[in-house]
């Protein structure tokens, strides 16, 4: 389930915010229905409430709309409850009551659509936050992971991106075998002669079966200064304080 | 107990009909003014706003979320259709003028409901950036990207801002806790 929720969600949040195709509305249409969930605007609301609470504080405007718009509206609505036919005034588009699901079940849909993503920590994935500190943190260094000796790593590549102001790391890895947490976990070590003969810890992390690319966040136990490389080992389950090695992947920044 | 405004014209009260012109033209004009480039676009959509409140009255239940939610909710739909037929983005406004036109002070295009105070509330709780991000989206109807653009935040945090900020502001809808738009029924 969690594989396709994200897909449902994403749909209609968009719908919420900016508006889908019809074909994107066939493809939630369906979702819906393969995982037996009614469609709800719930988050049509809660795009509504927003604005309205925005609104609430944005006074640039008159509170009214002009007098001869006021004027539109009330003879419409004469036309429109004086009608004997059908509405004397036509409009195109998606009409909202198509959407219109008041329904309890709906509200129970969606959330159970949210039960995958109920973290209230920092909503910026570890790639998201590489790319955002590439693209505006001055000082960013990125430094190619080398080709490793081991041949069952030797189709490793991708890079550490280390900013040394903010002490704040990221690992690109791609191609890295998969290992097993019950048996052993890899762990980052980084280099700074400056501190210390040994290495730093930089934490323990894991490569899930079938991930060929992962953006590993650098979790730095002591503050480092200009670390000249960064060295994976392969330890038992929650790391160790000293690694006999061997090292199989590295960046040297030198 | 009274009724909503909507109850009222879904039960034939022409009264009722003035009364939500002058209670809700202010804030459909003022979505429709940011959504769409110019005032004829604008002009026109706020009667269809219109003639499609009145005639779906009759669905709205104040248990699920407050009239001016409501009514907002139907705003902003049709503004979102009608600017992907025009294929437009809404006259983009410089942040730093936004954010300073911000005030509590001065004439409103809305009167606070309870509920709408509790999404204000609910909003002041968020990371400033990400309070940006959905004023960006559902005050001034940007569009992810437009957002991404504007503010150098990367697209997909633009789009997890989005998601977890609706879904925090979606559970503030439909409380049971007594308060001026609901305990109406």
């Amino acid at each position: 389930m969690n594989d396709i929720h994200p897909d449902i969600v994403d749909l209609l949040v968009l719908r919420a915010t900016e508006g889908i195709s019809d074909e994107q509305q066939a493809e939630l249409d369906a979702l819906l229905e393969q995982h037996g969930l009614e469609d709800t605007l719930e988050l049509d609301l809660a795009a509504a409430a927003a604005a309205n609470a925005f609104a609430l504080q944005d006074t640039r405007d008159p509170a009214e709309a002009p007098e001869h718009l006021r004027a539109k509206l009330s003879s419409d609505a004469d036309a429109y409850f004086g009608r004997t036919g059908s509405n004397v005034v036509q409009f195109s588009g998606r009409p909202v009551s198509n959407y219109l699901g008041w329904a309890a079940a709906a509200m129970l849909a969606i959330a159970l659509l949210f039960t995958y993503d109920t973290g209230t920590e920092d909503p910026m994935s570890p790639a998201e936050a590489r790319e955002w500190m590439l693209a505006n943190v001055d000082g960013t260094d990125v430094i190619p992971w080398a080709v490793p000796d081991d041949p069952a790593y030797a189709q490793v590549d991708g890079n550490v991106v280390w900013n040394d102001d903010r002490q704040e790391g990221y690992m690109l890895l791609t191609n890295m075998p998969a290992n097993d947490p019950a048996t052993s976990q890899y762990q980052l070590w980084i280099v700074d002669p400056d501190r210390d003969a040994n290495p730093v810890d930089g934490g323990v992390f894991d490569i899930p079966p079938g991930a060929d690319r992962v953006v590993v966040p650098i979790d730095v136990k002591l503050a480092v200064s200009r670390p000249v490389a960064f060295a994976i080992t392969r330890e038992q389950p929650g790391g160790v304080v000293v690694s006999e090695g061997p090292l199989l992947v590295v960046a040297s920044a030198s | 107990m009274p009724q909503t405004l909507l109850e009222r014209i879904a039960g034939g009260d022409r009264k009722a009909v003035a009364d939500c012109i002058d209670t809700y033209s202010g804030l459909v004009w003022s979505l429709a003014r940011r959504f769409l480039a110019n005032d004829a676009d604008a002009e026109e959509a706020v009667q269809e706003i219109f003639m499609e409140i009145w005639s779906t009255a009759g669905r709205f239940d104040a248990a699920v979320a407050g009239e001016a939610t409501f009514i907002s909710m139907i705003a902003r739909r049709r503004l979102i259709d009608r600017r992907r037929k025009l294929d437009r983005e809404p006259a983009s406004e410089p942040i730093d003028e936004v954010q300073h036109a911000l005030s509590d002070d001065g004439e409103k295009v809305l009167e606070a409901s309870a509920e709408t105070q509790r999404v204000v509330d609910v909003i002041r709780t968020l990371k400033p950036e990400q309070q940006e991000v959905i004023r960006l989206s559902s005050w001034l109807g940007m569009s992810h990207g437009a957002i991404a653009r504007e503010t150098g935040i990367p697209l997909g945090t633009v789009k997890s801002y989005m998601k977890r900020g609706l879904n925090t502001i979606r559970k503030t809808l439909g409380e049971t806790e007594p308060s001026a738009d609901k305990a109406i029924r």
